[in-house]
This record gives C-alpha cells, sequence and structure tokens, in this order.
C-alpha cells in the first residue's frame, strides 16, 4: 500500500523506472523488444512502436527537453510543497470531526474541466485515508472525507499541490451550505409540484373530456379522492412556504403577495374538500383541484428561478473568514533571546500576542507596530489609494497589506472584533439594497394586492345578490386571475437568462440590477493599458548606460507589476538594495551602494518626458534628482481591439479613451483606432475628474478597466466593467467582471442589455396588460377558476418563454462577434 | 371498468413512492452540481482502484 505521505499518483513515476523501461513512458521493456531511440547520445530502449513515434514527434517539435525536465523532477512535482494552512495546528481549526472521521471543504483553483475535477478526485482517493473526494465544478469546490484527524492534512495538501492544484481551505462554508439548504428545499417543493400536478391533470382529464358522466358516482368519487390525496401532498409540503409567508405578513400588519395566494389556494382546496366530503362533488359539483395545483407550480417555478439567481450573487459576497488570511505567524519569547515562530489560525490570536507580518501579506487583526515600518494599503477600509507608511507606536486596522518592509506587531483586539469584521456586513448591505431591487414594481404591488382583496370581496358580494350559488366560484376566479404572478416573474426570469447569457462569454453580474443599468449607456469610456494594449514584456534602454539594467532589476525586487516583471526578467545581476518602497501608480525607491534610486513614472523621477526613467537622488540638482537612464515599455494593440471597437461605434455608442500614460503615446494609439475623445497623464482623480464631465454633458457612462490602478474611476462610472478579474477591486466592486481578457465581451454584454431591456419592457406591459384585461372578465363571471388559473399559467409561461428567447439573443450576438 | 378500484389508488401510491425517491435524492445532494454529475458517466470507474499498490 501507498503510504500517506507518498507522492505517486497511481502509476509508477516515470524517472525511477526510466534506467530500465521505456525511455518514453517508463513501463517495462516487453522481452525481445529491441526497438530504441537514440537519446542522450546513447540509444535508449523504448517498449513499442507508439512511443518511439511519441518521441521522435516531441523531438521533431522541439519539445525533447520534455525528457530532461521529467528527469529533474520540474513540472507539477517540483511544486509540491505543503502549504502553511495545513500545518496540523491551523488545520484543525478547518476541519469539521465527527468520530473516526474528519471532513474538510476546499476551495480548489486550477480546475478547468470534469477531466480536472476527476483528476483530484482520483488522486486523492489513491491515498489510503480518504473515504471520499468528491469536487463541485461549479462552486470550484472539493468535499473529503477521511478516517483520522488533522495530521493527514499535510499529506492531501501535498498531493492536491503535486497534482497541480492551489488549495485552501473554503471559507464562508456556513453561508453556502445555507445556500445549499434552501437550494435543495426549493428544488424539493418545486419537482414534488411538478409532478403532483401532472398527476392530477391526468386524474381530471376524465372529467375536461366530459367523461364522468357515464360513470357511477362511486367512480367518480374515487378518482376525486386519489386527486384530494395527491393535492393534501402539495398543500401540505410544496406551498408550504405561501402560507408561511401570508402568516408572517399578516401578523407584521402587512400586504404581500403570498396573502391573496395562501387565500386563495386555501379557499380552493378547503371548499374542494368539503365538496368531496358532503359528496356534492360526486353529484357534479366542480372541485378546483386541478387550478390549485397548476397555481402552485407556477408560483414555485418563478420563486426558485429567484432563488437561484441570489445564490449567483450571494456566492461573491466576501465574508469575514474570506478576508482574514489563512494564517498568522506568532512570536514566542523562548527564555533565549531568539524568538520562537508558529503559524497559527488568525482567529487564535489574542490580545498581547506578538505577530510578525511581511511584505505582501495583510493583517490579520487591529494591532499596534512594534519594530520597523512599512507602507501599507488600506484601501478596502478608506479607499485611498495612496499607501500609508506606518512606524513604531502606530496603530494598523485589520485587513491592511504590507507593501514592503516587515512589521513586528502587537495584537490589540481579536480578528473577530476588528475594523475588518464590518466590512462584509457593509458589503452585504450594499448589495442586498440593489441586488433584486425593484421599487417601482413594490410600490405598485402593495396596492395592487389590496386592490386585489378588494375586487374578490366586491365580486362576492355582487354575486351574492345576484346568484348566490356562483359567488364562490367568482371569487375563486378573481383571486387567482388578478394573481401577479406574470408581473413578478417578468424581471427575476429576464435578469436569470440574461446573467446566463453573460456567464457563457465569461462575464459576471457584480449586482442584480447592472444591466437594466448598462442598456441606457451612450458613452463608454476605456482604460488603455491592460484595456486596449497589452506590454509585449519586451522593455529598450533609449537614455543611458547598459548597466542601469542592473540597478532597475535590483530596486524592482520581488514587486508584483507586469512591467517590473519586465525587469525582473533581464540577464543581470542584481546588487543588493535595501530601504525599498513602492509608490503605488507612480514607481519604486530603493538605496544600492548608499544612494537612493527612484524607478517609475518621469515626473516621480524628477525627469522630464515619456517612458520609465531611472534617477539617482542629486540634492545639488533643482529638482533633486539626475537621470541615469531612460526606458520604453514596447505594447501592442490586442488583437481583437478594433473588432470590438467597431462593434461598439454600430451598436451607437460613444467612445472615449483615458489613460495614465503619456499624451504621445496615449495620441497614438488614439490615431491608430480612430478615437476622437482621449486624454492622457491622466491621474486617477483626474480619470473620477474627466468621468464627472462626460457625466455633466449628459452622458451615461459605462467605464472599461482592469481595476489595477484606474479603481475610483471604476467605482465613479455610472456602470464599471473590469475587463480580468485580478485585482479585489474588480471582484468585489464592479458591476461586470470579464473573467475573459477580451474587449469583445464589452459590446456583447451591451447588446445583452439592450435585448434584455427591451424583452423586460414588453413583458412588464404584457403581465400588466393580462391582469388589467383578465380582472373585469372574471368579476363578471366569464371565467372559471380552472380558466382563471390556465390564463394564470399562460401568462406566466409567455412571460418566462420570451424571457427565455434573451438566450438566443445572447447567441446571434455571440456568432457576430466571434465569427472565426 | 372494475379493476379501476384496484388500480387508481393504486397509481397514488406509486406516485407516492416517487415522491420519496425525488425527496432522497435532492436530499442526498445529487441535483446540487449539474455540471459535474453530467461527465460522471463518462469516468472508467470500473477500472481496477488505484488504491491497491502496483509498484513492484
Amino acid at each position: 500500500m501507498n503510504t500517506l505521505s507518498a507522492t505517486a499518483p497511481s502509476k509508477a513515476p516515470p524517472c525511477s523506472a526510466a534506467a530500465e523501461g521505456c525511455y518514453h513512458c517508463g513501463l517495462p521493456i516487453p522481452p525481445g523488444q529491441v526497438l530504441t531511440v537514440p537519446a542522450e547520445g546513447d540509444a535508449k530502449p523504448v517498449c513499442c512502436h507508439g512511443c518511439e513515434a511519441a518521441y521522435y514527434w516531441l523531438k521533431d517539435q522541439g519539445l525533447d527537453r520534455y525528457y530532461a525536465l521529467r528527469e529533474q523532477g520540474l513540472g507539477h512535482a517540483a511544486k509540491a510543497e505543503v502549504p502553511a494552512w495545513a500545518s496540523p495546528e491551523v488545520a484543525a481549526r478547518y476541519i469539521t470531526k465527527d468520530g473516526e472521521e474528519a471532513e474538510l471543504v476546499l476551495a480548489l483553483s486550477g480546475l478547468r474541466c470534469a477531466a480536472c475535477a476527476w483528476l483530484a478526485e482520483k488522486g486523492l482517493e489513491t491515498l489510503p485515508a480518504v473515504q471520499q473526494a468528491q469536487v463541485q465544478l461549479a462552486t470550484e469546490r472539493l468535499h473529503l472525507r477521511w478516517t483520522g484527524d488533522e495530521s493527514a492534512v499535510p499529506a492531501i495538501a501535498e498531493r492536491l499541490s503535486a497534482l497541480g492544484f492551489e488549495a485552501a481551505p473554503a471559507r464562508s462554508e456556513a453561508a453556502a451550505e445555507l445556500r445549499r439548504r434552501e437550494h435543495r428545499k426549493g428544488l424539493a417543493r418545486l419537482g414534488i409540484a411538478a409532478l403532483v400536478t401532472m398527476q392530477i391533470m391526468m386524474l381530471s382529464l376524465a372529467d375536461y373530456l366530459d367523461l364522468l358522466s357515464d360513470l357511477t358516482p362511486a367512480f367518480r368519487q374515487l378518482l376525486l379522492w386519489a386527486q384530494a390525496v395527491l393535492a393534501t401532498v402539495l398543500v401540505t409540503f410544496s406551498a408550504a412556504p405561501f402560507f408561511q409567508g401570508a402568516w408572517r405578513a399578516l401578523k407584521q400588519q402587512q400586504l404581500t403577495m403570498d396573502v391573496p395566494i395562501a387565500l386563495a389556494l386555501g379557499l380552493a382546496y378547503g371548499a374542494s374538500i368539503m365538496l368531496l366530503a358532503t359528496g356534492k362533488a360526486a353529484q357534479g359539483a366542480h372541485v378546483y383541484f386541478d387550478s390549485l395545483v397548476m397555481f402552485t407550480f407556477f408560483l414555485l417555478a418563478g420563486r426558485y428561478a429567484e432563488a437561484q439567481l441570489r445564490h449567483q450573487f450571494a456566492e461573491s459576497d466576501p465574508t469575514l473568514e474570506d478576508l482574514l488570511p489563512l494564517t498568522a505567524l506568532r512570536l514566542r519569547r523562548s527564555g533565549t533571546e531568539e524568538d520562537a515562530r508558529e503559524t497559527v489560525h488568525p482567529l487564535d490570536l489574542s490580545p498581547g500576542d506578538r505577530i510578525l507580518v511581511s511584505a505582501g501579506q495583510s493583517v490579520p487583526c487591529e494591532a499596534i507596530v512594534q519594530e520597523g515600518s512599512a507602507a501599507l494599503r488600506l484601501d478596502h477600509l478608506t479607499g485611498e489609494a495612496e499607501p500609508q507608511p506606518r512606524g513604531p507606536g502606530d496603530a494598523v486596522p485589520a485587513g491592511a497589506t504590507v507593501l514592503d518592509g516587515v512589521l513586528t506587531m502587537t495584537v490589540r483586539q481579536p480578528a473577530s472584533e476588528g475594523s475588518l469584521a464590518a466590512l462584509p456586513a457593509l458589503l452585504a448591505r450594499a448589495r442586498q439594497s440593489q441586488a433584486g431591487e425593484r421599487p417601482l414594481l413594490d410600490r405598485i404591488a402593495r396596492h395592487f394586492f389590496a386592490f386585489q382583496l378588494l375586487v374578490a370581496l366586491g365580486a362576492g358580494l355582487l354575486w351574492l345578490a345576484l346568484a348566490p350559488e356562483r359567488a364562490f366560484e367568482i371569487v375563486l376566479a378573481t383571486l387567482i386571475i388578478a394573481c401577479p404572478c406574470a408581473l413578478s416573474l417578468a424581471t427575476p426570469a429576464a435578469r436569470t437568462t440574461g446573467a446566463l447569457a453573460l456567464r457563457q462569454q465569461g462575464l459576471r453580474l457584480g449586482r442584480g440590477d447592472s444591466l437594466e443599468r448598462l442598456a441606457p449607456i451612450t458613452q463608454v469610456v476605456l482604460d488603455k493599458t491592460g484595456t486596449l494594449t497589452e506590454p509585449t514584456g519586451a522593455l529598450t534602454c533609449v537614455e543611458g548606460p547598459a548597466s542601469a539594467w542592473a540597478l532597475t532589476k535590483a530596486l524592482e525586487r520581488d514587486i508584483d507589476h507586469p512591467l517590473a516583471r519586465a525587469f525582473q526578467a533581464r540577464p543581470e545581476a542584481a546588487p543588493p538594495v535595501s530601504a525599498q518602497r513602492v509608490v503605488v501608480g507612480q514607481g519604486v525607491e530603493g538605496c544600492i551602494d548608499g544612494h537612493t534610486y527612484r524607478l517609475g513614472r518621469p515626473r516621480f523621477a524628477g525627469a522630464e518626458g515619456t517612458g520609465v526613467v531611472l534617477s539617482q537622488a542629486a540634492p545639488q540638482s533643482p529638482s533633486g534628482w539626475t537621470l541615469v537612464a531612460r526606458f520604453q515599455s514596447q505594447e501592442a494593440l490586442r488583437p481583437e481591439v478594433p473588432e470590438a471597437l467597431a462593434a461598439l461605434r454600430a451598436q451607437g455608442v460613444k467612445l472615449a479613451l483615458l489613460s495614465g500614460d503619456h499624451p504621445d503615446r496615449v495620441a497614438a494609439v488614439a490615431r491608430e483606432l480612430g478615437l476622437e475623445t482621449w486624454e492622457g497623464d491622466a491621474t486617477p482623480e483626474g480619470k473620477l475628474e474627466a468621468l464627472g464631465r462626460f457625466h455633466a454633458a449628459g452622458e451615461r457612462i459605462l467605464y472599461v478597466g482592469d481595476g489595477l490602478n484606474d479603481a475610483p474611476a471604476l467605482g465613479g462610472a455610472g456602470v464599471s466593467l473590469a475587463l480580468g478579474a485580478e485585482s479585489r477591486f474588480a471582484q468585489d466592486a464592479a458591476d461586470m467582471v470579464s473573467f475573459r481578457r477580451d474587449l469583445r465581451t464589452v459590446p456583447y454584454a451591451l447588446g445583452v442589455a439592450r435585448c434584455l431591456r427591451r424583452r423586460l419592457h414588453r413583458n412588464l406591459l404584457w403581465a400588466a396588460g393580462y391582469n388589467v384585461a383578465a380582472v373585469p372578465l372574471a368579476v363578471a363571471g366569464l371565467v372559471t377558476p380552472w380558466l382563471a388559473a390556465l390564463g394564470m399559467t399562460l401568462s406566466s409561461l409567455i412571460v418566462l418563454v420570451h424571457a427565455q428567447r434573451l438566450a438566443q439573443d445572447g447567441d446571434r450576438l455571440r456568432e457576430a462577434l466571434w465569427k472565426a | 371498468m372494475e379493476s379501476l378500484i384496484v388500480l387508481i389508488p393504486l397509481s397514488v401510491l406509486l406516485i407516492l413512492v416517487a415522491l420519496k425517491a425525488f425527496l432522497w435524492a435532492v436530499n442526498s445532494g445529487q441535483f446540487d452540481d449539474l455540471e459535474r454529475e453530467a461527465a460522471r458517466i463518462l469516468e472508467d470507474d470500473d477500472l481496477p482502484s488505484a488504491k491497491e499498490d502496483r509498484s513492484p
């Protein structure tokens, strides 16, 4: 048996078997086989013609380095390491124990398709302790169950890492569990309503076709009792939320849609059972089971669609646990001068503990700096993009990210009480107020329900005077027909289909009403770098000595920025750097050999012109800096840009370009793309100002950017679309996020939004028209309850089908945009 | 015609059994992730379990 710590998947590793086995696949050579391939200056044996062909194919493609890499154990195996959260002490916080067994839910990244999910499941199930490994592709969650306790977690994490997946404990599991339960309940109610509806329809078919007049009352009674049993199941199980909702509303002395619904359902069910029990039904009196079940089924279908959409949005809400770092590093004085470091869960920190936070990590709780100084990013709390310096004695809020340096801090407050805890609540509230927002409908609806009840009552009184035996039937018909089901279905149905159409092209909505707000826009404002152009990764030194490359490489060390990576990729050896500091959106500063250098925007480095400038501090010069070298990054237009812009122009929106880059380069791009409105050298505030000007000119603006250095502009535009989901801001606050970095998703989203608006308007008009036209007919006694339920059903169906057509609109748009 | 006296209650019973089966399927999470389950049929789960050590 494999042991827990074995890293080898099911097959024997090729490298160990290569000495005696097939050079390509590692399997043993069959006796008598003499095939060889010329590799590594020697004739290596292969086991079959297939492997021989594979070897030559790789060689022809210039890919034979595969064999060398494989021998070195590069590729996946090299990444097999145990992340900090997997240490048993920390992992104990994330697992749930159930007797002999333990469970863990992990969020996996690196899942692309069903095959990846299969690999993760099978790769883990080869570990002897693992009982069950199940991947949910849609939520990228891995549910694990094994015998034992947290001591098995390192082996599991190591195996996942060896398979090429990045795993971290899935947080906000409690909320996800709630959503899962709600989804299951909704589905069970809907499915049971569907089954019961079909059965009752079948049983009442005889009644519709008037076959019952030939039957004896006993048979009729039997058929009706069968319906009654099924209808009871439906009323007590599937329709339960309507009765509960109505009861809650009445207790608070309010009218919601549940009240007339529950009334209609209760009346229809009660009256039918009464008719049946008194034997009047068997004599030919009409029962309402058919109307009742159809009504319930369509109501539930509408609610299910709405809940699905709500859950989809809820999944992107961060909770406290999502925002906390996975681990914290606690220092413990152990008698001697040396501090012992231990990795703990952030929630295990208590006031007075000393922690160590280094560059790139976030601070887990409210703390006071003891030693060290660093620049911290607090933008999630204050909205300030500028990094804030903090030194000994300063307080640091939870969730701040350390940009440079290392801080030793004392914990002031446990993580569960800090400012971080307030954030998810705020975000969720902001989302809730916007998602699923239907202010106009809500206002109309409240009066509508009262109106509906009054009309039903009025109709009942009228008919009691005219023809008392018909009064009940007419009250029921009026209650059902006046139900604004189609009206309440219209918006969620259209939104769901719209959201799904967008999802197919990698677009996710940040808010429920993003699409409706996108439809009326008149101007698209684009960011340049990362949106229209992409750095090619190459840099040229246009001024200064070649030795400057070594300095730049040193200054950009460990900095995560596309431009920094281009400097880091240089072959020169970097000298040591100290006091390295990043000024977001400007550049870096650092000390090399006792001289202070700056690398970044010309103005930041005390120079004129364009490009990226490296300068040295020089107190005697007027600007305080002397230029050492100047670099130009090369960038290229992304291939799909002209097509995407042409599509946007065809949709009749104005285009504008806002960039922080030098005006010359912005002008060049604008000229190439035929953009008339453009602005260069725009700071984040400048972009906001420009957006304000466009807005004042009466434009409704969609801002498209990558969210990395234009977060304020993204937040300040009427509607924002973040291209690429790398930045946290893009994920948390943008109205739409395009996971596929493709500018054509912008005209696609706009097209879908406009179709959605058209269909939504038509749907609302139709649904309102139906109710207005049908109510008088019902009051006049021209509509029987079953006809009312049918009418209600049909109007809901029409609304649903019409909304579903949005998917076809999306397909057409996709075909037009992605022709190739 | 008399057979209906047996058949109709029987059909109702069958429906109740079907409802119970559906509830079980929902509550055991079979509808939680439809994307993944659609692909599961294509997997060769009847191959010998890799848990048995196959290295020499």
